[in-house]
């Protein structure tokens, strides 16, 4: 399904290219933000609202602008920089191989020898798919060796957790799970491989 | 016709707007809180060790010791459930709101970041929502529809509608950043070969909580053009989100928001990525009294109220009229007045007790009850919660710590009409 030729962007490489786009993309809005302040009559319709709170909200999109402008790493884990709760507002901006070439999955072996899927996405779905997906994708790297020693060390210790966690909301569903893995996904819906990379037994898994 | 020049400098939207209408967009907004927080499976997090928990940003400011009280049963309860009242106290309008929605705003923040902090990232997808909150916070969104209100101070001309562009301009502000993202961090590349199938595929490969595999009709290689199409037109369209500032009312407007719930829609059913709050908020564009209005067509202007001074049923329904009437919409003068005499009241007299005479219409009697409680603010039941149905000494009934929260008691014999209010 993926193709050779995509332009592939490492989320956390700072690239003269990046450089440049985002340049071109600050300039851009810019000239926008010229544009609607300067030459509509946007600021004589906000007016109304008097000084000071026209001035709080030129103050706070100013500072949400900046931190459009500056932040390069709301999708990276652990986060180095981060302006919460100021963000930059992007998706699907470029294509990260990592990103389509594979994706992750918990599988749970129950007391009667049978396998499921376990939809980590569902079971703690509170969090929110794209920041809890984030998190995966930075782990399955991490746990096939594509970080540091370190990094390797946390993948270790963070899916253990996660595998707690997992197997306290399976128990709590009256689920009786003897084994839980972690596994890479490639292929395509309905076509997929399953490489298991992780796995633990009940015991481990019992706090 | 209107020139070109004049048709991308003139900010168009929310003309003519409304106390009702910001109101309405306060109800709007809270209520996506409401129902986002409702439906939460916040105490799956109680599953969660609290070692995978991380703070983001200015949350990190905040001690240790908050967040580990926070990440327990009870304190996962306890914050979902302070986050409802408050958010339902600054919907309502009770006394207080403003401060009210000021904690909510705090609060939310702390509650999603308990949320994300078991993620990889804040999304945006809750921001938009707190954005536009705290915006909200800078305008008189509790001048209409809400249980506790004073008489509104004077307003400078065009708040309201100042306020709602400023609440609608987070939301194309949004739009505009996340179109400029993608066209100059990822075009043209990010429109072509297709990428966003390769997206479409992953996303159905990986684990979600929707479980919507719509997207996997569309991974045949044929589809892989329309697809990059239909990216590179869903980024045209959060460009084209600006021009919701300059459009009027009307067909093209309403296409183009259709066209942004569309877009959210088809991201939803294809890649399980949801954004059900900025759908929502797409609503934030047209004016939400725009239905009041139009049911109220023909019986909204202003008027006076002709009243028997004689009669005490009459003077009863003037007092409560006036104590009612926090905008001031009606002015009051007696049968037999010189004012009176100046009006054109047709078959109308004091043996009808009261005439109501606006621009619209002349009714008398009943029906005049009626024309002047149809311009009264605020919604029914915030009418019975002021006591709009009871009368006599029903404030004992109610009791102080009820009348703390919506307000004044109104129908302990309200003061008569006085000032410019009444025509000599």
């Amino acid at each position: 399904m993926l193709r050779a030729s995509l332009p592939r962007v490492d989320s956390t490489a700072v690239t003269p290219e990046l450089v440049v786009r985002a340049v071109l993309e600050v300039g851009f809005l810019l000239l926008v933000i010229f544009y609607l302040l300067g030459i509509t009559d946007l600021r004589r319709r906000l007016w109304p609202l008097g000084a000071g709170a026209v001035a709080a909200l030129l103050i706070f999109l100013g500072a949400w602008g900046a931190a459009q402008a500056v932040d390069r790493w709301q999708y990276d884990y652990p986060q180095k920089v981060s302006f919460l709760p100021l963000t930059r507002f992007a998706m699907y901006q470029a294509q990260l191989a990592e990103s389509v070439q594979e994706t992750y999955g918990w599988q749970a072996t129950l007391a009667d020898g049978t396998t499921r899927e376990v939809n980590i996405a569902e079971e703690f779905s509170t969090i929110g798919l794209p920041p809890l997906s984030t998190r995966m994708r930075v782990l399955l790297g991490w746990a096939e060796g594509e970080g540091t020693a370190a990094e390797s060390d946390a993948a270790e210790q963070e899916l253990s957790l996660y595998a707690q966690a997992l197997y306290s909301s399976l128990v709590a569903e009256g689920k009786d799970v003897v084994e839980l893995s972690f596994n890479r996904v490639t292929g395509t819906p309905g076509d997929e491989t399953v490489d298991q990379l992780r796995s633990w037994t009940a015991e481990e898994l019992a706090r | 016709m209107t020139s070109f020049r004049s048709w991308v400098t003139t900010v168009r939207l929310h003309q003519g707007a409304t106390a009702q209408s910001l109101a309405l967009a306060r109800v709007l907004v809270l209520g996506i809180w409401v129902v986002f927080v409702l439906f939460d499976p916040l105490q799956q997090l109680t599953h969660l060790p609290v070692e995978l928990f991380h703070t983001y940003g200015v949350f990190r400011l905040l001690p240790d010791g908050l967040w580990t009280a926070l990440l327990t049963p009870a304190g996962l309860l306890g914050i979902k459930a302070l986050l409802l009242v408050v958010l339902a106290w600054a919907l309502l309008g009770f006394r207080g709101a403003r401060a009210m929605a000021v904690a909510a705003l705090v609060i939310g923040l702390i509650y999603l970041q308990l949320k994300k902090g078991f993620g990889g990232h804040w999304d945006h997808r809750e921001l938009t929502l707190v954005y536009v909150h705290a915006v909200m916070l800078l305008t008189p969104a509790w001048d209409a529809f809400a249980a506790s209100r004073r008489r509104v101070p004077a307003r400078r001309p065009g708040v309201y509608s100042a306020s709602l562009v400023a609440m609608s301009l987070i939301v194309i502000v949004q739009y505009l950043f996340i179109g400029t993202a993608r066209l100059f961090i990822g075009g043209p590349g990010v429109f072509m070969d297709g990428t966003l199938q390769n997206w479409v595929a992953n996303r159905n490969l990986r684990p979600n909580p929707f479980g919507f595999d719509l997207g996997t009709l569309f991974l045949a290689p044929e589809w892989a053009i329309p697809l990059d199409l239909l990216f590179l037109g869903g980024t045209a369209l959060e460009f084209a989100a600006v021009a919701l500032l300059f459009l009027k009312p009307g067909w093209l407007k309403v296409l183009l928001a259709i066209g942004l719930v569309v877009f959210h829609g088809a991201i939803f059913l294809m890649m399980n990525v949801a954004f059900p709050e900025n759908m929502v908020l797409v609503l934030l564009f047209f004016d939400l009294a725009w239905p009041l209005q139009r049911i109220r067509r023909g019986h909204d202007s202003d008027g006076v109220l002709v009243f028997d001074a004689e009669s005490a049923h009459a003077r009863a329904i003037v007092r409560r009229t006036y104590a009612r009437d926090l905008d001031g919409r009606i002015r009051f003068t007696p049968f037999g007045s010189a004012a009176a005499s100046t009006l054109e009241l047709g078959d109308a007299a004091a043996a009808d007790g009261v005439a109501f005479v606006s621009d619209d219409s002349v009714t008398r009697g009943e029906a005049a009850v009626t024309e002047t409680y149809f311009r009264l603010p605020g919604w029914a039941v915030f009418g019975w919660l002021r006591g709009a149905t009871r009368s006599g000494d029903s404030l004992r009934e109610r009791g102080k710590v009820t009348e703390w929260f919506v307000g004044p008691h109104t129908d302990t014999l309200p003061a008569m009409p006085a000032g410019e209010r009444i025509l000599d």
